[in-house]
């Protein structure tokens, strides 16, 4: 609908991926570092890292630092725009609706 | 999450919007790719949606004034199909008709610890939302 991607645009392709969301998974509880994750998905880090980076881009985990660890974590706010498109669900219809009864309504005529 | 309510003016008599809500014609020509729809109590709502397969019941039809369906989508965990309720309440007014609509019993997406539950949930969203763009 919007030439620049909508944030929830961004966020819904991040979790397109069957690995991504079951990333998300392992970090709901608690954060955890890539070696981490990786060991619980059976996956290498390097592949891990680079869907930590997704998610990170779609605001759907957070990074922190403790000592020379890094710590990845769900961040709520992603789960916002979810929210936010659940929102917009019925008015973005309700107005398909009335464009479809008012062309029926003229047809009618 | 709490009800999600919305409300729009159509420039059509209640009688069309209504055809709207309970034929599978006036259905698909503003909701859905494909659509079952039994428009009594107790019969089939089924609309795929880009898709979703939404499925429920109708729960209550009073032509022109109400329709009441439940709402789910089908092997969904957390939006079970028939799990939540949609109230389309159409009133006449000067312009044509008025639709009120309650969407109630919506599960809980905000709390981290749904996050599989929202997870899981979202891919068909997901699909929903980019076909659209």
């Amino acid at each position: 609908m919007t030439a620049e991607p909508a944030p929830l645009d961004v966020t819904l392709r991040a979790l397109a991926d069957a690995n991504r969301r079951a990333i998300l998974s392992v970090v709901r509880d608690e954060p955890r570092a890539v070696g981490e994750i990786a060991e619980a998905m059976a996956m290498s880090q390097q592949a891990v890292s680079h869907h930590l980076r997704v998610l990170r881009g779609a605001g759907l985990v957070s990074e922190t630092r403790e000592g020379t660890r890094h710590l990845f974590a769900v961040r709520s706010d992603g789960v916002d725009v979810v929210r936010q498109f659940l929102d917009d669900f019925w008015p973005s219809r309700l107005a398909a609706l009335k464009a479809a009864a008012e062309q029926a309504a003229r047809d009618h005529a | 999450m709490p009800d999600v309510t919305a409300t729009v003016d159509i420039e059509a008599p209640p009688e069309i919007v209504f055809d709207h809500l309970v034929t599978p014609k006036g259905m698909l020509a503003w909701m859905g790719d494909h659509a079952e729809l039994d428009a009594r109590p107790g019969g089939q709502f089924a609309v795929n949606i880009e898709g979703t397969p939404v499925r429920g019941e109708y729960l209550e039809v009073d032509p022109p004034r109400l329709v009441v369906v439940s709402w789910g989508v089908l092997g969904n965990e957390l939006l079970p199909a028939g799990s939540s309720r949609v109230e389309f309440r159409l009133t006449p007014i000067a312009i044509g008709t008025r639709v009120d609509l309650t969407h109630i019993g919506l599960p809980d997406v905000e709390q981290p610890k749904h996050a599989a539950g929202w997870a899981h949930f979202l891919p068909q969203l997901a699909r929903a939302a980019l076909s659209r763009c």
